[in-house]
């Protein structure tokens, strides 16, 4: 163990010299920091002059408790059922590439290696749930309590605990089913998936049992937490979420015996886990190979590479993403990035086209006041303005992915403009398939009416976001090499400077057209012209830049 | 000693190793050759105790894998083909770090030293590994497969990477570790080394065993002229293998 601990010691020694010495490393580093103290600020205002609204167990509704805690129990039972599914083929624990070929063949015994990797794993998870409980310490003040108060930190430790069992009975059944062909391991398979349905389908079924005798959908979620092969089945994270909401309402004795009882379930599993004779590294060894090639490509913000990793995982599912090939010239190009971004995106699209009219239909059967449903338009606005900015980063990074590959894109007898054009018109069809896919759910689906605001949005914005993104091009092809700190830096803040500044026209003339009621028979085309004008202007300035690459200069 | 018996090795449905058995006697080189995605690495790998075999014996230096790994794992050291060093560590930290854990300690300076002369490390020798370029990471695992008392030595691709007197070192220091009793098993697609180098060869196709002896004996199995080289040994035996189960198929 004490040379574990001093592997540890060293690199974080060795890291704290390496971020001290480097401005390129201090500098974020701090900027991190101070990030993280910002949340603080509202804890420390918040401390000395919080008005105290409720005291515990004063919560104005008993409902509200009962629902939080059924949210708790349903998030935990989600959590947990998510993660011993995924164990089955996936380690928790992952080893790092210089664990694998340096301290795996060493006689150091296994139990030492589990044990630190799962003691890192607990501070981890320990340190997170406090950073959060810090995080909601005004709101918990509001309640009467304070971030230090003993009820809250008996919340965090029943949460810690929970999350410890679940890491241990995780990482027991990663060892026992994920590589094993052992009668055990096809067992616990088997039990695993049964499991997993049978919850979903009990809940379902609980679920609209009660909806129908109420016909209340609140009424039939609570129904959840009361139902007693549910909470026998996933009783730790019944007891976690009773335990978690004490803040809320008080402490009770009979707690004291579930808080136990945790602890003495994190304990049992951790020794069955250290008791386990399988060997430890191989469940971990592909996961730790692709997560040490994916993490080296990101840090060098290499999508090429990002991509090629991400796709080597998805295997044959990718194939099923054909495009015809259509086009000549720039147009082949156009057909090759399409079939890249639709093969990319192609998880995301399909649960984008599942998710939102699923969420709009869920929606039209909770939401039945028409004034919330009223209000509901103006939040849709900025999901559609945050697809905008994820689609520009992955144009961004495909484009840069694509400069790699200059030496074939470069001979072509394609103009630059045109090659552009070519680079940016999938990000610009996706963004008109998703604005119109969302405006159409929430139309037809959720039911709201097809208002003045909605046709506007759905004829304008794909042009103001394509324009967004045209305006970027020039700061990935000037800077295009992100293992350069440098460049990624300056590269980053051009790109998020350029992409803010011709968001604002567009976006500024609309809504003085709409505040003047000017007819959406003439708004429409003006901003759609503005946007189409620093579309073109991004694309000159991207083609300029490109005849100016220098693929031996990256 | 490393005796290998029946190895089979299955991930999920997938048969990497299928029954292989060799041994390696004490004073001798095992060179293991085979075609692409034959299994070498996992054979490599397997005895190192990284993967665990789904079945077959592995004893090294008498002690059984299975039954005593700590034991096995003491007299063992391993290259792997594309290492992957401690990168927030110094070199001397490195190498510090592997002689610590094989409780090697006592020697450590005095090694230390003649390992990072020898690889030319000198001047690396507190910097950051992450700051090492690949041929010197490459040499540095190497330095660390020295650093302890092992008997027993894998090599997975050893020599890619590494510049010719880095190359010279680690030739001149397996022949020294081969006359100190020590039994190397070396993964390589460099056939002329492994020529020059082993004293046996081992040829593994689709995680089968397809020929194993001298040179000698691998002209009389491949029936062909004292004037084949190894690659042409390499691959006659090879296709006639992918010939065999391709008939074997129809």
């Amino acid at each position: 163990m004490r040379l574990l601990l001093y592997i540890e010691l060293r690199q974080f020694v060795n890291l704290i010299r390496l971020t001290l010495r480097s401005p390129k490393r201090l500098i974020p580093a701090l900027l991190v920091t101070l990030w993280g103290l910002c949340y603080l600020i509202p804890t420390v205002v918040y401390r000395s002059s919080a008005p105290k609204v409720y005291m515990p167990g004063d919560l104005p509704i008993n409902v509200t408790l009962k629902i939080v805690e059924t949210g708790l129990f349903l998030l935990l039972a989600l959590i947990a059922l998510y993660m011993i599914q995924r164990s089955v083929s996936q380690s928790l624990i992952i080893y790092g590439l210089a664990e694998v070929d340096f301290l795996f063949p060493t006689p150091i015994s296994r139990w030492r290696f589990i044990a630190l990797k799962l003691a890192k794993f607990y501070i981890r998870i320990g340190l997170y749930l406090a950073f959060i409980i810090v995080v909601m310490s005004p709101t918990l003040l509001a309640l009467s309590s304070t971030w230090y108060n003993s009820l809250i930190t008996a919340a965090w430790l029943a949460l810690m605990l929970y999350a410890v069992l679940l890491i241990n009975v995780c990482t027991a059944i990663n060892l026992v089913a994920a590589y094993g062909r052992s009668a055990l391991g096809a067992w616990t398979r088997t039990l695993v998936r049964a499991l997993t349905y049978g919850f979903v389908v009990l809940a379902g079924v609980t679920v609209y049992a009660a909806y129908a005798r109420t016909e209340n959908w609140a009424a039939g979620i609570t129904s959840l937490f009361k139902h007693p092969v549910l909470t026998t089945l996933m009783f730790p994270a019944a007891w976690t979420a009773d335990l978690a909401t004490v803040p809320l309402r008080g402490w009770e004795p009979r707690l004291t015996w579930r808080l136990v009882l945790l602890a003495v379930l994190a304990l049992v599993s951790f020794v069955v886990v250290l008791l386990r004779k399988e060997n430890p590294y191989e469940p971990s060894l592909a996961i730790s190979v692709r997560t040490g090639t994916l993490r080296k490509a990101i840090r060098s913000g290499d999508f090429g590479k990002v991509r090629a990793e991400v796709w080597k995982k998805r295997g044959a599912n990718m194939r099923r993403t054909a495009i015809p090939p259509f086009g000549r010239g720039a147009m082949a190009v156009f057909w090759k990035n399409l079939t890249v971004a639709t093969r990319a995106w192609r998880g995301t699209l399909i649960a984008i086209f599942v998710l939102i009219p699923g969420l709009a239909a869920l929606g039209r059967l909770l939401v039945t006041d028409p004034g919330t449903l009223a209000v509901a338009q103006y939040s849709i606005l900025p999901i559609m303005l945050y697809l905008l900015w994820l689609v520009s980063v992955f144009m961004l990074h495909n484009l840069r992915g694509e400069l790699k590959q200059v030496n074939i894109l470069k001979p072509m007898p394609i103009s630059s403009w045109r090659l552009m054009v070519a680079e940016t018109a999938p990000a610009g069809l996706l963004i008109l398939v998703y604005v119109w896919h969302i405006i159409g759910s929430a139309v037809l689906l959720l039911g709201l009416p097809p208002s003045r605001l909605f046709i506007f949005t759905a004829l304008a914005l794909p042009f103001v976001s394509y324009g967004c993104i045209c305006s970027q091009v020039v700061a990935v092809v000037v800077y295009p090499n992100w293992e350069d700190f440098s460049q990624k830096w300056i590269g980053g803040m051009l790109g998020m400077a350029l992409f803010v500044a011709s968001m604002g026209p567009p976006i500024a003339v609309g809504a003085l057209l709409w505040f003047l009621r000017v007819p959406l028979l003439i708004a429409v085309p003006v901003v759609i012209c503005i946007s189409l004008a620093i579309a073109a202007g991004g694309i000159g300035g991207g083609a300029l830049a490109y005849n100016k690459f220098d693929p031996t200069s990256e | 000693m490393l005796v290998v018996e029946e190895l089979r090795k299955y991930y999920r449905t997938v048969l990497a190793v299928d029954g292989v058995s060799f041994s390696v006697a004490d004073g001798e080189i095992l060179g293991l050759l085979g075609p692409n995605g034959a299994g070498k690495t996992t054979i490599l790998r397997s005895i190192a105790g990284i993967v665990q075999p789904t079945a077959g014996r592995i004893s090294v230096n008498g002690h059984e894998l299975a039954a005593d790994e700590r034991g096995a794992k003491r007299s063992l050291a391993f290259v792997p083909e594309t290492p992957n060093p401690y990168e927030m560590l110094t070199v001397r930290e490195h190498l510090r770090f592997i002689a610590m854990a094989y409780n090697t300690l006592d020697k450590f300076d005095e090694r230390a030293e003649s390992l990072i002369e020898r690889f030319d490390l000198a001047e690396k020798r507190n910097d950051l590994v992450a700051t090492l370029s690949k041929g010197m990471k490459q040499k540095l695992a190497v330095a660390c497969a020295f650093i302890h008392d092992a008997q027993v030595f894998l090599f997975d691709e050893p020599l890619i990477g590494i510049d010719p007197k880095g190359a010279r070192e680690l030739k001149d220091m397996m022949t020294s570790a081969k006359a100190g009793g020590c039994s190397i098993l070396v993964s390589t697609h460099m056939l002329d080394t492994a020529e020059r180098l082993c004293d046996r060869i081992l040829i593994i196709d689709r995680g089968k065993k397809v020929a194993e002896g001298s040179l000698r004996e691998l002209h009389g199995r491949a029936q062909m002229g004292a004037d084949a080289t190894l690659e042409d040994l390499f691959l006659k035996l090879t296709e006639d293998n992918a010939d065999d189960e391709t008939s074997a198929l129809h």
